[in-house]
Formats: structure tokens, C-alpha cells, sequence
């Protein structure tokens, strides 16, 4: 087996291991084997992943597997539909065939959620820089990918937008860079800073409204095998016209809801439980209010300030 | 012999399950890891004492409405037995407390 | 002395403490999973048939549920069997409880034997995944033994709820309490 970025590949090729299941994407700490014959999905794939690697080989060891397709037969031609498809029984609502991609993000999603068995997922995003790591928790309408997609632009790097992955052994973070999903207005807002054409298309009509992902970065995935150690755990309010607010949390507090937003914590049991008091032994948590995206950059940035490197 | 289905039962000693627990305290709050049943429990002072008071050794539910207010540096007006018994009733829920007869 | 005030405010802590013990407030708190996970554990969660679990069918579709077995001959079974079987089953499901695959097509009886039941055999430490028989629309596709095990059980879990020690009625009722909500 060898390593190639996804651009490498003739897209003759692509289109065949897509085609056959057998297209390895090789991410973090996941090896996912993608399968799709959909063209919309293989697109929105070859640009958005074309610097991750691809493992090229007869075989792989493989810890996801992922179709997107059609539900049935009849949909692959009439009002065509699209789900995703991840191996296991999952109840889900076939798509208009144009969300293909929203389908694969959604099914790589639920792959990492449920079938994580050496690390504890919680539900947050996570960025660092040379002194460590900050863990932005994921609120309803908190604003952690508005959040998470302006730290990168201030030097952070991204290790994840939707997942903390806590290794069981370390209690260190793992990088499973992916792009940041934007819903709704936070698409404008990230199309200003980052730029426009670090911005994919518009995906209208989706369960969730708009939807839009903030590119990968090569330098992310350069560094996706450097794990990180949670310094910071933030839990971010978005509340239109609200003044910039700061509150101390009890690292209890923390973990109590750092265990609610966990898809596997319980499956995953006794190390799961250590690794998270281990890595919440070395940080400190805020609650930060915010009525923009500037107002919540400059109290991360205090925050971070009075953090030990 | 016949024994009455009471936990009031002086032959009847509870103490602490301590192998199946996994602690971890930030402050006030303990973390507890519960290994057979594969839940997480959250306890405070009071909870956590009586399960270190029961740890020292067994005891007969009647000690340990007698006994847990000294043991808590309070007098029993400040503990009343109701809320020893609320107690024993939440740790005996999550499987915590061991039956040891005398 | 500082050591002295900090046991003062540990101690007023506690007596705090007691006081919202005394108003009924819980010491304990249990965390709950999140809502992805009875979803995962609902729809993996598999159990095993402790003791050997036959199931006798009549054609109105009543089905007993015992460990006796019951002889059988170019399909048709014995009389004395079957009375015995019913008369120590674990448990008596009345009629329409198996749908109607699983009752017998004919109903003839003859010299001791009969044709008048369809009897099924479970082993003891059989393992059922009910996710197996949940089809891609999230229907019930069951089929077999093991399917018509799953069918009776629904049935109890209407009747009796999720106790009364069936074996399996917790998996299968995080599922069907899970297909509610879709």
C-alpha cells in the first residue's frame, strides 16, 4: 500500500475505486473506504479532499465503510434520491440527489460518531497551536464552526470541526481534519475572512437550511498526525447585540456536558472515563457570550494570553 | 431462619462495592466510574462521605443513621435519619452498596 | 489558622448540603448518554436465549413457550407431546399472537399425531441481533424461529411492558421505543 494525494489520481481512476468501493481516504487516525457512483459526490470529493491522501493497494485494513447511493432501484432514475450509507443499520431521510454531498459528510459524520471504538468522541470542534489545544463545544446555535473556520485564520491550526477524538491511551486530541460545514448566515461571514473561493458552493434546501464548507487546509493536513493537549474548553453563546461576556465554568460542569454531547462515551466505557478526567485535569473552561464574530475572536485571544504554554 | 426483607435489619451489615468504582474529584465534585454497571456517576460531599464512611468497614443501617451525622462533624438534627435513608436508597439504586451478613 | 477556615467552609459546604438533602434534592447525580447513544445500542444490542425456548403454534395463531421438546414424524407431531408441552410452558401467548406464516396450513390428527400445530426450536445460548430482521425501511422482515421469537415478544411488551423477565424485552424495546421516533 502507498500514499498519494487524491489530486494524483487520474480521474478515470477515481471514478473506478469510487465505483468498486474501493477509493481508501486515509484521514487522522481513520481509513475510510468511500463508495459512490454518483457524479455530483465524486465531484464535490476530488475538490474538496484533493490534497488528503488516498491509500492505493489491492486491499486495505479499513475502519469505515461508505456508500452514498441511491435508496432503491427506482430512485436511481425517478426523483432521484441519494442516502448514506455507512454498513450498519441507520434510519435516514433520503435526499434530493444534489445534497450528494451533504449525504457523505453527513454519512462520514456517523461513521466517526457510532463506530469509534478506541477513542472517545465528544461533539465540539477543535483547533491548536504550539501551546496546545482549545476545544470549542458544540452548542445549538452557539457558533462552534463560525467560531472554529475564524481561528484558522489566526494562525490555529484545525484539527476537527465536528469531533474532539480523545485517544483512550493518551488523553491526547487527534486530528481528523475535514471541511468546516456553515450553515445560514455564518456562510457570508466565513466567505469575508477566509475568502471566496475558500468557500464551496451553496447547498440549498437542506434539512438544515443553507449549508456551505470551508476548505481544507493543505498545512491542516500536513499536520493531522500531531496530536495536541486540551488547554482550553470553550462553550460558545451566540446571542444577537450581545455584549462580549466571559464566566468561569467548574470543570465539573465541564465534563458533564462534554459526557452528554458523547456519541460513544458509554460504549467505550472505563478508558473513556479516564481519559477524559485526565485530560480535564490541565485546563480551564469559559462560557463566552458574543454578538459577532469579532467580539468572540478577541475573548479567545485574552483567554488564550493568560494560558501556560 | 427467617430475616425480614428490611434493610433495617441489624444482621444485615452494607458496605461499599469499592472494586467497582473508579473516582476522579475536581473540587468538591467526585466523578465516579462505575465498573458494573458502565455508568458515570456524579457525587457531592455528602454522598462521597457516606461512601468513605461505609468504606471503613460494613455497617448495620441502624449505625448508620446513629453514626454518620458524627461522622459528618454534625449532630443528627442536621442529618436526620430521613435523609441517611434518601442516601443509602440512591447508592443502593446504582449498585454501589454490598450486602455483608453478619 | 488558614487550614482552620478552610475546614470551616468545607464543613458549611456539607451542612449546605444536608440541608437540600433534608428538601429532597438528590446527592447523586447519573449521567445520561447522549441521544446518538440508545440509537447505536438499540439497534446492536443483541441477547441470548438463556434456556432452551421451543414454541408450540396452533392455527389461530396461540403459542406456548416451553423447554420440553416434542416429537415429530414426516411433520406431523405427537399428541401427548404437545399436551404435555402446553401444560408446562414458561409462557401462553393467546390468539393471533403468531402471525399467521408461522401457524400451521392444515390441521389434521390422527392415530396420535397431528398436524394441527407447527412446532419451533430454539437452543439454549441462542444469541438474537433484532437489528437483523429490521429491513432498509425499518420494517420488520421476520423469518424463522428466532423471527417468530421476536414477533411473541412484541406481542409481551404490548401486554406486560419492558419486565416481567423475558428474556430479550430490554433490547427490544430500546428498538421499538427508537422506531417510534422516526
Amino acid at each position: 500500500m502507498k500514499n498519494v494525494a487524491l489530486s494524483d489520481l487520474p480521474p478515470e481512476t477515481v471514478k473506478r475505486l469510487l465505483s468498486e468501493g474501493r477509493l481508501y481516504l486515509h484521514l487522522g487516525p481513520y481509513v475510510t473506504a468511500l463508495s459512490t457512483k454518483d457524479a455530483g459526490v465524486r465531484e464535490f470529493l476530488t475538490d474538496m479532499y484533493q490534497d488528503c491522501s488516498i491509500l492505493v493497494g489491492e486491499e486495505a485494513l479499513v475502519d469505515f465503510s461508505l456508500e452514498v447511493r441511491a435508496p432503491n432501484l427506482v430512485r436511481r432514475y425517478i426523483r432521484r434520491q441519494i442516502v448514506a450509507d455507512p454498513g450498519f443499520y441507520f434510519p435516514a431521510v433520503p435526499l434530493p440527489v444534489k445534497l450528494g454531498p451533504l449525504c457523505l459528510e453527513m454519512g462520514m459524520n456517523l461513521c466517526v460518531a457510532l463506530q469509534s471504538f478506541r477513542q472517545a468522541i465528544f461533539h465540539a470542534g477543535v483547533v491548536s497551536d504550539q501551546k496546545g489545544g482549545i476545544v470549542i463545544a458544540a452548542r445549538s446555535g452557539g457558533g462552534k464552526s463560525t467560531l472554529t473556520a475564524a481561528l484558522m485564520e489566526e494562525g490555529f491550526r484545525l484539527l476537527s470541526d465536528e469531533f474532539a477524538i480523545l485517544c483512550a491511551e493518551t488523553s491526547f486530541l487527534l486530528a481528523y481534519p475535514r471541511p468546516v460545514s456553515l450553515k445560514n448566515q455564518s456562510i457570508d461571514v466565513v466567505r469575508v475572512f477566509a475568502g471566496a473561493d475558500q468557500v464551496s458552493d451553496r447547498l440549498t434546501g437542506t434539512p438544515k437550511g443553507d449549508i456551505a464548507y470551508r476548505r481544507l487546509r493543505k498545512s491542516d493536513l500536513e499536520t493531522a498526525n500531531l496530536p495536541a493537549k486540551a488547554k482550553l474548553i470553550l462553550f460558545p453563546r451566540f446571542q444577537a447585540e450581545a455584549a462580549p461576556a466571559v464566566e468561569k465554568m467548574d470543570i465539573a460542569d465541564a465534563a458533564m456536558q462534554l459526557i452528554a454531547s458523547s456519541p460513544n462515551y458509554q460504549v467505550i466505557g472505563e478508558p473513556a472515563f479516564h481519559a477524559l478526567m485526565q485530560m480535564l485535569d490541565g485546563v480551564e473552561a469559559y462560557e463566552i457570550t458574543y454578538g459577532n464574530t469579532e467580539d468572540s475572536l478577541m475573548l479567545v485571544k485574552d483567554l488564550w494570553e493568560a494560558v501556560d504554554g | 431462619m427467617t430475616v425480614s426483607a428490611n434493610p433495617n435489619n441489624d444482621h444485615w451489615l452494607w458496605g461499599v462495592y469499592t472494586n467497582h468504582m473508579v473516582t476522579h474529584s475536581f473540587g468538591d465534585t467526585t466523578f465516579v466510574y462505575n465498573r458494573q454497571s458502565g455508568t458515570t456517576h456524579i457525587f457531592n460531599l455528602v454522598s462521597m462521605a457516606m461512601i468513605e464512611f461505609l468504606s471503613e468497614k460494613p455497617r448495620s443501617m441502624n449505625e448508620i443513621i446513629r453514626d454518620f451525622p458524627a461522622y459528618m462533624g454534625v449532630d443528627a438534627a442536621e442529618c436526620p435519619a430521613g435523609v441517611v435513608r434518601r442516601l443509602f436508597g440512591e447508592l443502593d439504586e446504582i449498585g454501589l452498596l454490598e450486602l455483608v451478613q453478619s | 489558622m488558614v487550614e482552620q477556615d478552610n475546614k470551616k467552609e468545607f464543613q458549611e459546604r456539607r451542612r449546605q448540603l444536608l440541608r437540600l438533602g433534608a428538601a429532597g434534592v438528590p446527592m447523586v447525580l447519573t449521567l445520561k448518554a447522549s441521544a446518538a447513544q440508545p440509537v447505536h445500542s438499540a439497534l446492536d444490542c443483541s441477547f441470548v436465549i438463556p434456556t432452551t425456548s421451543n414454541i408450540l403454534v396452533d392455527s389461530d395463531g396461540r403459542a406456548w413457550i416451553g423447554s420440553r421438546g416434542v416429537r415429530e414424524k414426516s411433520g406431523e407431531l405427537k399428541v401427548s407431546d404437545i399436551d404435555k408441552f402446553r401444560q408446562q410452558a414458561d409462557f401462553v401467548f393467546p390468539n393471533g399472537s403468531a402471525p399467521s406464516k408461522f401457524r400451521p396450513d392444515t390441521c389434521d390428527t390422527q392415530k396420535g399425531w397431528t398436524t394441527c400445530y407447527r412446532f419451533y426450536e430454539i437452543d439454549s445460548n441462542t444469541n438474537i441481533t433484532p437489528a437483523d430482521y429490521l429491513n432498509s425501511s425499518g420494517n420488520w422482515s421476520l423469518t424463522g424461529a428466532k423471527g417468530l421469537y421476536l414477533a411473541l415478544a412484541s406481542q409481551y411488551i404490548d401486554t406486560y411492558g419492558n419486565d416481567g423477565g423475558f428474556p430479550g424485552i430490554s433490547c427490544l424495546t430500546s428498538i421499538l421505543t427508537y422506531l417510534e421516533y422516526q
